[in-house]
């Protein structure tokens, strides 16, 4: 009897890990349907067949999982741009493969290639994507061994445009990232730094190791660096390690979905320092929390609140067309990308591959994220917007520039 | 380490601990019953979560106390549970508990996977029922919605064993597994028994979503897979059909994992995990077992 209750209970623990192994990769998998809004047609009435002078694009994104937002803001904005684009002057017209879809790369790295092969064997010009570095890293491996032109958007891990010369981005890097929240904390005065970070995240291991490499040099020190992973919901244990090792600063480079979590534990254990993350925390669900987030700050690639013409310019009509749940970062970022390869093509003067190459090379741009040239990486270098929350709300704060404080 | 640290992560390890042991006693419910591992219960969990999220604002809309929503809660998870034993788990009953494992595995991964389509993927925060204040204890942040989550645990586990040692219903519970067939002699109605068994543990997973929820408000599709891991290897640790063992389970289980983390954050779920294999070797039957036939 009692070997009997212990093999079942084996066999019961055996079969428990199989799917704490696989029950996040099958709820990841199986949403297909996402209620990506009303997408036109984005060729505009040109003809979808090759013309020299219509630029095929398919584009990757999150439309699952706890990053869904994000994909519904890319699908709107890459629905506008190109619809913007077709119906202006530009000799250049922007044709969204797929349908106009954005296609779901699930913020998962096997989906992600998945994706691309779906989107190659509608021959594009260039892809746009994905949003995050883990998931845009084989892409890019693989956009690279293909020649393919990728235009990353959020993807910020140094590592993405190191693949190949026809991998791009339109983002700052994560060293950016980490370095522009040392500066920010540094001009705050802040001294003694914690840090928790998600060991099984890459992006959020680079943030972390910029930000501790360039807070040193900033004189700031670090009393605490705690794990976490991007499944935990339990942050008591960290954050009381925090409270005793009398930090005033608190950095969490990681993804939006813990954020009220962590900043809830934080708050719990009696810590009121400021707590900062970087552009994952955007479009955070703030309900419930409005109190706890106060002095809390995160970088981002910009702010709605912005006064600069291009980013009202953009705020506005998206705004009026699809309201603001799904104005974040992401949509800003895509929106850019898609602006991006229709001036590279006037540069290359042609809408292939080699041309669109070529005139993305070291390129100079003005849209949402600012003005930037990207350098020879294919990266460019670009000023952080430094956002805190007012009662729940995103605030823009300030935009730090690489050389100090603008306004 | 210094004292209020410590306590600190005393009180910190009892709160995890205390909603580990409310979701292991409803396991420990339904296996001292029909020896039979519900591995949907965590997932119960989540529909409690669920129901509580959509509930609370439509009490407050209503000028309706918003605690009702544990009751709608309580309800609904209390249906599920019967309507899932009827279905699915009834059927397969007979074909052995290898079956009635898979089946509950596989009810598991529809119930996450329905709530991902019914619900969407996105996590949402919860509002909350009862916010407690913190106090401030010898130096020590001592949120005293930890010493309910407790107390609650503690009243659970009392009325269960009230219930099981003195009503009709409990001492039929206690004699089913025991033996069937002389159940069914001396007038048990052996299907009803199993049905009430499901529809207290189903109320004790929405009991423990509640809690779950003031500590951690958020609720997500697959948020009981891993609350629900952990709560079995309490309800194993403990003695598994124990109720005071998935008490005791439930509270060690939390405590070791805050104090794991608290040095080295990495580790924790090896710890957990390996708290398993190590007790399944050396006292299978789990630190209150004794021998089989005594359960519940």
């Amino acid at each position: 009897m009692k070997k009997e209750l212990f093999s079942l209970v084996l066999t019961v623990a055996m079969s428990a890990s199989l799917i704490a192994g696989c029950s996040s990769s099958a709820q990841q998998g199986a949403a297909g349907g996402s209620k990506s809004s009303e997408t036109k047609a984005a060729s505009g009435g040109t003809d979808p067949a090759k013309d020299g002078k219509t630029i095929k694009v398919g584009v990757i994104c999150s439309l699952t999982g706890g990053s869904a937002i994000y994909g519904e803001g890319a699908q709107n904005a890459i629905s506008m741009a190109a619809e913007e684009i077709n119906s202006s002057d530009s000799e250049y017209k922007i044709e969204i493969v797929n349908g106009g879809k954005v296609v779901d790369d699930a913020s998962d790295a096997k989906q992600a290639i998945n994706a691309y092969n779906s989107l190659m064997k509608e021959g594009p010009d260039a892809v746009v994507g994905c949003f995050f570095s883990s998931v845009t890293l084989p892409i890019a491996e693989q956009a690279s061994k293909d020649n393919m032109l990728l235009l990353a958007t959020g993807a910020t891990n140094k590592d993405v445009t190191l693949k190949g010369p026809t991998v791009f981005r339109d983002c700052f890097i994560d060293p950016y990232q980490g370095k522009m929240a040392a500066q920010f904390a540094k001009e705050k005065g802040w001294k003694k730094a914690a840090i928790i970070y998600a060991k099984d995240d890459d992006y959020s291991n680079g943030l972390k190791d910029a930000f501790i490499e360039n807070a040193e040099e900033a004189g700031i020190e670090i009393v605490y660096t705690g794990e976490c992973t991007t499944k935990d919901t339990d942050f008591s244990s960290q954050t009381s390690q925090v409270v005793a090792k009398g930090a005033d600063f608190l950095f969490y480079p990681c993804f939006l979905d813990t954020v009220p979590l962590l900043v809830g534990a934080a708050r719990d254990a009696g810590f009121d320092g400021a707590i900062m993350g970087g552009d994952g925390w955007d479009g955070a669900d703030t309900k419930g929390f409005e109190d706890k987030l106060n002095n809390c700050y995160f970088t981002n690639h910009y702010s709605s609140e912005d006064t600069a013409p291009a980013v009202s310019n953009f705020v506005s009509k998206y705004t009026e067309k699809y309201g603001t749940e799904s104005l974040n970062a992401c949509a800003a970022l895509y929106y850019d990308a898609i602006y991006m390869l229709a001036e590279a093509a006037q540069n290359g003067k042609a809408s292939d591959t080699s041309s669109l190459v070529k005139g993305m090379t070291e390129m100079t741009f003005t849209g949402v994220g600012g003005t930037f040239t990207l350098d020879k990486n294919g990266d460019p270098e670009k000023s952080v917007a430094i956002n805190t929350f007012d009662n729940g709300k995103v605030k823009w704060l300030m935009t730090l520039s690489p050389e100090g404080t603008k306004k | 380490m210094t004292f209020s640290l410590f306590f600190q992560s005393l009180i910190n390890g009892l709160n995890q601990g205390a909603i580990y042991a409310l979701i292991a006693l409803g396991y420990t419910m339904v296996y001292g019953i029909i020896r039979m591992i519900n591995f949907a219960h965590g997932d119960f969990i989540m529909i409690g979560a669920y129901t509580m999220f959509y509930t609370i604002p439509l009490m407050a809309n209503a000028g309706m106390p918003v605690w009702l929503s544990v009751l709608a809660a309580i309800i609904v998870c209390s249906v599920v549970g019967v309507v899932v034993e009827v279905i699915a788990y009834k059927p397969v009953r007979q074909a052995g508990s290898m079956s009635a494992l898979i089946t509950a595995l596989a009810m598991s991964l529809f119930l996450e996977n329905l709530a991902m389509v019914l619900f969407g993927a996105k996590p949402q925060n919860v509002q909350k029922i009862f916010d407690l204040p913190t106090i401030n204890f010898l130096g020590v942040a001592l949120p005293l919605n930890v010493i309910l989550t407790i107390l609650i645990g503690v009243i659970m586990m009392a009325g269960l064993q009230i219930f099981i040692k003195k009503t009709k219903i409990g001492k039929a519970m206690r004699s089913v597994p025991q033996d069937r067939d002389a159940s069914i002699l001396v007038g048990i109605n052996v299907n009803r028994v199993i049905t009430i068994t499901f529809a207290i543990g189903s109320a004790l997973a929405a009991v423990a979503a509640l809690m779950y929820c003031t500590k951690y408000p958020r609720v997500t599709n697959d948020m009981g897979s891993m609350m629900g891991l952990k709560a079995f290897i309490a309800a194993v640790l403990g003695g598994i059909g124990i109720i005071p063992g998935a008490m005791l389970g439930g509270i060690l289980v939390g405590l070791i994992e805050i104090f794991v983390k608290l040095f080295a954050p990495g580790w924790y779920e090896a710890i957990t995990y390996a708290i398993l294999i190590v007790i399944l070797l050396v006292k299978p039957s789990g630190i209150l077992g004794k021998n089989v036939g005594e359960k519940v």
